[in-house]
């Protein structure tokens, strides 16, 4: 898959994850601010993440990333800190719905 | 091994924020840990796919050695500090829609 390697890790994990918002009960997707505030914990993640790249306790493949860096981290870096805890979050969601549902039948 | 104290890190700071900062104690909760269940087996198949193609590689000097599907074991502090305290957020910011 070349530079598309972790791009499509990205979509991959998203997709497994997205179809949760259409199970009745779960608003994730259709509330952005508080998503949006919910995904502020993962800045602390992305600090150290940009901290270990400059420190080179660990490096990125370029023949698996498409070469565009911000922070001195591959875009792909910075978008697995939106996609990783939208994904948490729906599945957390999915998760407590069904067992409100369950309890209350 | 600072990577290895930086997960160590994480998990504890996670703790903390959910037990006593915001007081959402979701560890306490059947509906967390069964999503982080859930959520545990993905991110083994994601990371071990960064680490195993390997999208991403580590320097020795800061791991402490032991892997699980590729990535070194702190993966799994760095993952549960980060979904831990991204949900206690979450559940924190909609306590007044419930």
């Amino acid at each position: 898959m070349g530079h598309w390697t972790y791009t499509v890790i990205l979509v991959g994990t998203f997709a497994a994850a997205a179809w949760l918002q259409a199970l009745p009960g779960v608003h994730v997707l259709d509330r952005p601010r508080r998503l949006g505030a919910a995904l502020l914990p993962g800045l602390l993640f992305l600090g150290w993440d940009i901290l270990a790249a400059r420190s080179r306790w660990w490096a990125f493949s370029a023949g698996d990333t498409f070469g565009a860096h911000l922070l001195g981290l591959p875009i792909e870096e910075i978008v697995f800190f939106l996609v990783v805890p939208v994904c948490a979050i729906l599945g957390y969601e999915a998760v407590r719905v069904t067992l409100l549902r369950l309890r209350d039948r | 091994m600072i990577y290895t104290a930086g997960a160590i890190g994480a998990v504890l700071v996670a703790l903390i924020v959910d037990r006593w900062v915001t007081r959402e104690r979701l560890v306490s909760t059947a509906a967390f840990w069964i999503g982080y269940a859930i959520i545990f087996v993905f991110q083994l198949i994601m990371n071990g796919l960064l680490t195993g193609i390997p999208v991403v590689t580590y320097d020795s000097a800061v791991i402490w050695g032991p892997r699980v599907v590729f990535a070194p074991v702190e993966d799994l502090g760095f993952g549960f500090g980060l979904v831990l305290m991204v949900l206690t957020t979450w559940s924190w910011l909609g306590r007044r829609d419930d």
